[in-house]
């Protein structure tokens, strides 16, 4: 009969370990290998010089609209490396830094985001699907897939990202609900750049966080330092161990921020204030990184110079493979969709054809 | 090497340039930095797309570019067109200001039979261009990609006026009449430089002014005031003949300090009114769903001042009779002027009176806006001579405009007419005014 408080003894954490001056908190370290913290880095390192490049070759008329991730390396490549080749990995369409660890190329990248169907190509040996443009729209087939390996009994784990505003979306509660139900393996990984597009976090939720919505789906849910690449490591490495125990799915929430536009045709200089873009710039994932790998003795001056000039090379490398790869056959957007294609195509590809071929194309 | 002007978001048509970073005759790298453009959807930087040297920049700041045309050409020493070799299929940029005569083609002198709307290629924001300028998209020959309408194009038409909304010939109508050609002459030079930061917008050069502290407070007064309160005015004249008699009667054997003012009859009279009819002194409160009547008389009194307007409020006027009301005006006549008045002395007022006619604002009649949070305003227009029939003959009276405004969520037309009449029967009946 009377109020008495509930409680399931559901706790919520938030995991820093690296902060934005460099400094580590030992106890929490996970005490990777020198040789596996440079793995990490060259990563991120490509990551963001693929970024640089392609945001030129947009500005210059070499590329299609695509949506730059610079700001978010740790998260992306802190938490694909808990992967297994054999687990499954549907991100959402700023991920290129996850994607190229799964073997994703940088010509195939570029291909891909200047409208080619070639850069589609799913890399060999991976469990991978292309990248979910619709935003949310991936996080309930992601759920319908980590089901699907219980119910097979393999030991997958799937891991899927997405954006701040995807949580508002009805799939986001759907598919959580479900993976708690049947304690699915699956690792909901929320980047929370703080912008979708032009909504600021606080008029996309009055949840204080992302990672608070797991308590009301009964399942697991921390957030983290996004910007702190072992705190990512740690926190997916876990979700990841708990998801292939058979201990259902994980809400992880990471703190981080899109240092560029939303897409190349936004212009966030007008919804946002450079004050808060500059702050950000001071909890930059590379450079926290770079002065723990420093102070560890795995870096150096002229090592962070050789490993930027090599990973510009590579994507320079990928550029050139990718101006020689792209042609442009405009006829097979008919292609790839339908083994047979249904009638009413066949009409429209006729007459599609056939405007091709009074414009000499 | 020719460098054609990319689509910078999707789908956009064209870009303006901001900003050049570089020169004709400048040596630049692969990646540098040439230009700032802005589209339909962002600012942006433009990379160099190769290393060489600048052979030719198709276009100055404040030019517009359409996409696909020739932004700049780079002389990149292996012989491959430099300079002129490439030849530029269409003209390159357009000037912005209208007195340039777009290098674009302009639309057609013969209008081409017209297209049903659905086959128009302009993308939205150059329909709503038209619109804006009365220029029927269906008359106007794009010049765009596959023949898409474009800015200039539409500019064009509008100043050669060969495609106005409405010259488009009807299905079976009579044969159209082109309008005659709009023709500019040098333009009127401005007598007063607007103040603030010269600019521009799409349309041309603009200044930008910051608000000062008492222009905020007016916008945001009257902002609340309209957005929340329903306002309805109501005019009427007073035939104040009779009182401006008795009053220049009083000035004439008068010291000068003890001059009245038409003002303070009508402060006077709508004091008494106020009394009898005291929802014109109250609040409407919306939230709690009640009327809130103010046993006091604290008139407001809005001025033009050095600072904009203000309304230095006159209070407690029940206590005070046509001299205290006229000893009171000079007060605030005297604090306005050498801008002395305290903002306590600008709070809490319950009507307010705007002596519009005075400030050389509103002649006659205006729609005052309601100074929120109170239930009405009256603005007394100038008082004129005026024929009017008294008693059947037509005789030269002295006339003053009222416009009352009132808030109609606390009461009704009737209701603020009986007020007003009050007020005029006053201005009209000195012995009515001044026993109350």
């Amino acid at each position: 009969m009377p109020r008495t408080e509930l409680d399931y003894g559901q706790r919520l954490e938030h995991l820093s370990i690296l902060d934005e001056r460099g400094a580590v908190d030992d106890a929490l370290d996970p005490g990777f290998a020198n040789d596996e913290l440079l793995r990490l880095y060259r990563a991120m390192v490509l990551t963001r010089q693929l970024d640089i490049r392609m945001l030129r070759m947009q500005r210059q008329g070499q590329m299609g609209t695509f949506a730059p991730g610079r700001g978010q390396e740790a998260t992306q490549i802190g938490s694909i490396r808990a992967l297994r080749k054999s687990d499954w990995y549907w991100p959402s369409y700023r991920s290129f830094g996850a994607q190229m660890w799964r073997g994703w190329t940088v010509e195939g990248l570029m291909l891909l985001w200047d409208g080619y169907f070639a850069g589609f190509e799913i890399p060999e040996g991976t469990n991978e699907l292309p990248f979910s443009i619709i935003v949310g729209g991936h996080i309930a087939p992601a759920t319908g897939i980590a089901m699907a390996c219980r119910y097979e009994g393999t030991d997958e784990v799937v891991l899927t990202n997405f954006g701040d505003g995807a949580t508002s979306q009805g799939d986001f509660a759907e598919a959580v609900n479900f993976a708690g139900v049947y304690k699915s393996p699956i690792v909901y990984l929320c980047e929370n750049n703080q912008w979708a597009i032009s909504t600021p976090f606080e008029k996309q939720t009055a949840s204080k966080s992302i990672a608070h919505r797991a308590l009301g789906f009964g399942v697991e849910g921390i957030q983290v330092d996004g910007n702190d690449i072992l705190a990512v490591s740690v926190a997916v490495e876990e979700a990841v161990a708990r998801a292939r125990a058979g201990e259902g799915p994980t809400v992880i929430e990471a703190l981080t921020y899109r240092m560029d536009v939303h897409t190349t045709a936004d212009d966030p200089t007008v919804y946002r204030k450079d004050d808060e873009v500059e702050r950000w710039e001071a909890k930059d994932p590379i450079i926290r990184f770079e002065k723990y790998l420093r102070d560890r003795g795995a870096l150096d001056d002229a090592a962070i110079e050789a490993i930027e000039s090599e990973e510009r090379a590579r994507v320079d490398a990928g550029r050139k493979l990718f101006d020689e790869l792209k042609q442009k056959d405009y006829r097979e957007v008919f292609d790839y969709v339908y083994a047979t294609l249904p009638p009413e195509l066949q009409e429209q590809r006729a007459d599609y054809f056939a405007k091709l071929d009074r414009a000499g194309l | 090497m020719q460098f054609l002007l990319p689509d910078l978001g999707e789908g956009i048509q064209e870009a303006q340039i901001l900003k050049l970073l570089v020169a004709e005759g400048d040596r630049v790298e692969l990646d540098q930095p040439l230009m700032e453009v802005e589209t339909d959807k962002a600012a942006v930087e433009i990379p160099s797309p190769v290393a060489g040297t600048i052979a030719k920049l198709h276009g100055g700041e404040g030019d517009v570019v359409n996409v696909g045309n020739p932004l700049v050409t780079f002389d990149t020493g292996d012989g491959a067109g430099g300079g002129e070799a490439a030849p530029a299929a269409k003209p390159a940029a357009t000037k912005k200001a209208a007195s340039k005569k777009p290098a674009t083609p302009a639309a057609p002198a013969t209008p081409p039979p017209p297209l049903p709307s659905g086959d128009v290629r302009a993308a939205p924001v150059i329909r709503k261009l038209a619109h804006r300028l009365g220029v029927d998209l269906r008359l106007v020959r794009g010049t765009g990609k596959r023949g898409r309408i474009v800015r200039d194009d539409v500019r064009a038409a509008a100043e050669n006026g060969t495609a106005a909304i409405g010259s488009a010939p009807a299905a079976s109508g009579p044969a159209p009449v082109a309008p005659p050609p709009v023709t500019r002459v040098a333009p009127i030079p401005p007598t007063v430089t607007p103040p603030g930061e010269p600019g521009k917008d799409a349309h041309g050069t603009t200044h930008t002014e910051r608000l000062g502290q008492v222009r905020k407070t007016i916008a945001a007064q009257m902002a609340k005031s309209v957005s929340t309160i329903p306002h309805c005015t109501n005019f009427e004249d007073a035939d104040v003949t009779d009182i401006d008699a008795l009053r220049r009667g009083y000035n004439a054997v008068n010291p000068p300090e003890r001059k009245l003012t038409l003002m303070a009859f009508a402060i006077q009279a709508i004091a008494h009114s106020l009394r009898r009819f005291p929802v014109f002194n109250a609040t409407f409160d919306g939230d709690a769903m009640q009327i809130v009547y103010k046993d006091y008389l604290n008139i407001g009194i809005a001025v033009d001042s050095e600072r904009g307007l203000v309304v230095p409020v006159m209070r407690n006027v029940e206590t005070l009779d046509i001299h205290g009301i006229a000893a009171s005006l000079k007060q605030l006549a005297h604090k306005v002027r050498n801008v002395s008045f305290t903002v306590d002395e600008l709070r809490g007022g319950s009507f307010t009176v705007s002596n519009a006619g005075a400030a050389g604002g509103a002649n006659r009649y205006a729609t005052p806006i309601i100074n929120h949070p109170e239930s009405a305003i009256l603005a007394l227009g100038r008082a004129r001579t005026e024929p009017r029939y008294v008693d059947g003959e037509l005789r030269p009276r002295m006339i003053l405009p009222l416009s009352l405004t009132f808030d109609h969520r606390a009461t009704d037309g009737a209701e603020s007419s009986r007020f007003l009449g009050d007020v005029i029967a006053q201005l009209e009946n000195p012995a009515r005014l001044l026993l109350g």
